[in-house]
């Protein structure tokens, strides 16, 4: 049977070799290039107990980082600690919500923001209020 | 001075002309015609085997090989497709990076998309 497979060249092998799956693999901490842990530096104590393959995830979003402005990398910094602890379906219902609010007018989406912005304002303001009153 | 041929007085000529030719010539024809259609015929049947061929990926060298080389190439042909799909799912099926980004940068907080 192995006979079969003696008269194809090397040439065809390392043809072969080169289309096997070349993704960017999860490693420790301590192996990352320094661009890597300035992307992902928020998770710097939590990312060797990170699954395998939450770990690529995030790599192939450290990917991005250099491309993104001042704010949208404090953005992404400040919510990455919350996106890694929450649980693979809940990321995946996370991306089916976004796609689905994507594809709202864009009226109704400054809208809902607007309305969001509006929210987080007041929670903020009677957060301050309660602090006070607790003085 | 110049003779005019008819294109239908070609085909005679040539007959006639290979009629004079000698057995050992005509054999060498008939083989050179022989092989040419053999090779045209694998050609047709295995374009890709073909291809590679050509390009000196792969090597025929006697006919009794040619069948356990063409098993031994759609079997390596079957791997490099599988590998192919299996790397297309892994790059960009599974790759969330892009929405992910979004989300994480978007103006709205996550909050709004978790449950």
């Amino acid at each position: 049977m192995l006979a079969i497979f003696r008269p194809v060249p090397p040439t065809l092998l390392l043809f072969a070799a080169c289309c096997l799956p070349l993704t960017a693999q999860a490693q420790p901490w301590e192996k990352l290039s320094p661009p890597q842990k300035e992307a992902l530096a928020p998770l710097s104590s939590t990312w060797n107990s990170l699954p395998e393959k939450q770990q690529t995830n995030f790599l192939a979003i450290a990917k991005h980082y250099p491309k993104l402005d001042a704010q949208q990398q404090q953005r992404l910094h400040s919510r990455m600690e919350v996106w890694s602890k929450l649980t693979p379906e809940q990321r995946q219902a996370a991306r089916e919500k976004y796609k689905a609010f994507s594809k709202v007018p864009h009226e109704k989406r400054e809208a809902v923001k607007k309305m969001v912005r509006e929210q987080q304002e007041r929670s903020a303001a009677s957060g301050v209020q309660a602090a006070d009153s607790d003085r | 001075m110049k003779t005019k041929i008819n294109i239908r007085d070609i085909g005679p000529l040539l007959d006639r002309s290979t009629a004079q030719l000698d057995n050992g010539t005509l054999d060498k024809l008939r083989n050179a015609r022989r092989t040419a259609l053999q090779y045209q015929q694998t050609k047709q049947h295995v374009p890709v085997l073909a291809w590679l061929h050509e390009h000196g990926l792969i090597h025929t060298h006697t006919p009794g090989r040619h069948k356990s080389h063409h098993w031994g190439m759609a079997a390596l042909l079957l791997v490099i497709l599988f590998s192919g799909i299996i790397y297309w799912q892994q790059t960009y099926e599974h790759d969330h990076s892009e929405i992910d980004i979004a989300i994480l940068t978007d103006d709205l907080p996550v909050d709004m998309y978790v449950d």
